[in-house]
């Protein structure tokens, strides 16, 4: 079977690579560089910068922990960016020799779908070269969505794309959108030393409907306990620069359920704006003509088995909008789902138990529904909540703020959704995601054996107290 | 841990189940947590209060108080909206624990109706809920 794969990010390289081990003929089609968003422009780029502001943070901390003798630290932006070229450049290369090892042909172009049978890679001089094969799938993600009013100039008014290039820490910084992205970027930026204003139009941080709402609750608090200003029910709008400053009004949102107090829009000041409010669909090939359907914001839409409505023309990932879960994980499972699906072995591809993880301070892990879904979808539920500082383990480390959340059926004590704020918890999640994946109860993580002294019993005391409410 | 006949509970104050006094003061209502609550928490670390305008009904969580301890919320005793916040809690939150009938008060609300405040209970009623 040749198959080949248009986008070289999580998805398609995952898929890339089980498509050649089960022995098919692979083409793997990249137009910039391979990792795609997530390498490149999203989850490690960040993920370093985050090891940075860390780092920061405890520098300042050392006192608190018996270490002394260190003045106080600063951010030298020029190694941390080093250093997360270095982290990107080190993944790359692992990339390009997996490529080699398993024998997928990697080409560096611009790939555009015809059929099933046929694609087209223009590469940079403009030469074409057209692949035949068995199948095809379209791993193309998405990029930044520039906001109406909010033209990015890449210097004052930023996307996240600008915010990772890491070229200044602004005196004062306005972040339009309190979802992940902002959220990340807020306590990364204010970290190294920036004053932050998040405006969000939504009623609450991180207002997608599988995140708790303690967890919006909870961040919010540590965010201000920060010193970040957080405008919730709110937009940004009249937004101009003059001589590098950006001056904008944040007044009452369309989207916020209940507009609080004062409606007067507040004049707002900064020296840079970051627009993180969602995403687009990076899907300029073609689609139309080799009959891929889109929906009206123009991401691919796609059967069961994540098929197009082109026959043997598949697509995964962030191509396929936010009706999917646009997470890089989620993406490399929908690359494997399709694989089998056409080496013979259909698996279908599931979305009840897929983490989630937030790295603000404190970090979160979610997976599966919030208490608000699980009651709205009709379960009878029961709930269970352990603070992070319960646990002799974070007293020790220093680490307080946070908690473990259950939320499960209460005649069967099902896992229904976990929800985890605190440190580690975006590896500490993990175990809820096997609980939830297997179908696993309260009772089954109530007999595991927890190591102690660990942030992992956390969950524990969590699935106890659920227990505890289901014999009332 | 102090032993509830040690506690303090001032008799011209009203309180609820959640550990929350209030003090009728002209036409709006100074609020706060008890003796018994700063006792159980320890030594308050961080006041998380809510915006000036902002309304709640009554059990609504209007904000919360951290210790080493324990993040504890803090449920609204009637129906009211917050007029203001005790901003000396910013800097020293440990008023809370020294003061938590006086200084360490959390917030000043109007109420909605006067006979909730009035229909709370009295502090021997408390006292005996401990």
């Amino acid at each position: 079977m040749r198959i080949t794969i248009i986008g070289g990010g999580p998805g398609g390289y995952t898929a890339a690579f089980a498509a050649a081990q089960k022995g098919c003929d692979v083409t793997l089609v990249e137009t910039e560089s391979l990792g795609g968003t997530c390498l490149n422009r999203g989850c490690i780029p960040t993920k370093t910068l985050r090891a940075s502001a860390d780092a920061l943070i405890m520098g300042a901390r050392l006192a608190e922990y018996g270490i002394t003798g260190c003045s106080a630290p600063s951010v030298d932006l020029e190694a941390v960016r080093r250093r997360k070229e270095g982290v990107i450049n080190i993944l790359k290369t692992g990339l390009e020799k997996a490529c080699a090892h398993h024998k997928v042909r990697l080409l560096a172009g611009h790939g555009r779908v015809v059929d099933a049978h046929t694609t087209v890679v223009r590469d940079a001089s403009g030469a074409e070269t057209t692949i035949a094969g068995d199948a095809v799938i379209i791993a193309t993600g998405s990029r930044t969505l520039q906001f109406p009013g909010l033209t990015f100039d890449h210097a004052c008014i930023c996307s996240s794309d600008d915010a990772l290039q890491l070229t200044r820490i602004p005196q004062r910084l306005i972040i339009v959108g309190g979802g992940v992205i902002g959220c990340e970027m807020a306590c990364i930026y204010n970290a190294f030393g920036s004053s932050v204003t998040v405006v969000e139009g939504q009623d609450r941080l991180l207002p997608m409907p599988s995140v708790d709402q303690e967890v919006s609750t909870l961040l919010n608090r540590e965010m201000r306990k920060r010193k970040i200003k957080i405008l919730l029910g709110k937009t940004l709008s009249d937004v101009r620069v003059e001589n590098g400053v950006a001056h904008g009004a944040a007044g009452p949102s369309p989207f916020s359920a209940q507009p609080a107090g004062d409606q007067t829009p507040e004049q707002l000041e900064a020296d840079m704006v970051l627009v993180t409010v969602g995403r687009v669909p990076a899907a300029d090939m073609g689609l139309a003509e080799a009959g891929i359907a889109v929906d009206r914001r123009g991401w691919i839409t796609v059967d069961d088995n994540l098929q197009t409505s082109a026959p043997g023309v598949y697509a995964i990932g962030d191509i396929l909008g936010p009706s999917r879960v646009m997470l890089a994980h989620v993406a490399a499972m929908e690359g494997l789902c399709v694989v089998d699906n056409l080496c013979g072995s259909p698996r279908p591809m599931a979305y009840d138990a897929v983490p989630s993880a937030i790295f603000t301070t404190p970090e979160i892990g979610e997976v599966g529904q919030s208490e608000a879904q699980a009651r709205e979808a009709g379960a009878r539920v029961v709930c269970g909540v352990a603070q992070m500082r319960e646990l002799g383990k974070a007293h020790a480390m220093g680490e307080l703020p946070g908690f473990f959340k259950v939320v499960a059926d209460a005649d069967s004590g099902r896992l229904l959704g976990v929800h985890i704020a605190g440190a580690h918890a975006s590896d500490l999640i993990a175990e809820a995601g096997l609980a939830m994946t297997t179908g696993a109860t309260l009772h089954d993580i109530d007999r595991t054996i927890h190591a102690h002294p660990t942030l992992a019993e956390g969950l524990q005391d969590a699935v106890r107290a659920a227990l505890r409410a289901m014999k009332n | 841990m102090t032993s509830p006949d040690q506690l303090t509970l001032p008799e011209e104050l009203r309180y609820t189940p959640e550990h929350i006094w209030v003090k009728k003061d002209g036409d709006t209502c100074l609020v706060g947590i008890t003796d018994y609550a700063q006792d159980q928490l320890g030594e308050v670390a961080f006041v998380d209060m809510p915006a000036i305008g902002a309304h709640f009904a009554a059990g609504d969580e209007f904000g919360s108080v951290e210790s080493v301890k324990s993040v504890s919320a803090l449920f609204m005793p009637v129906s009211g909206t917050i007029v203001e916040a005790n901003a000396a809690l910013e800097d020293a939150p440990t008023l809370i624990n020294a003061s938590c009938y006086a200084d360490g008060w959390l917030a000043r609300i109007k109420a909605d109706s006067a006979a909730d405040v009035d229909a709370l209970a009295d502090a021997a009623a408390y006292g005996k809920q401990l």
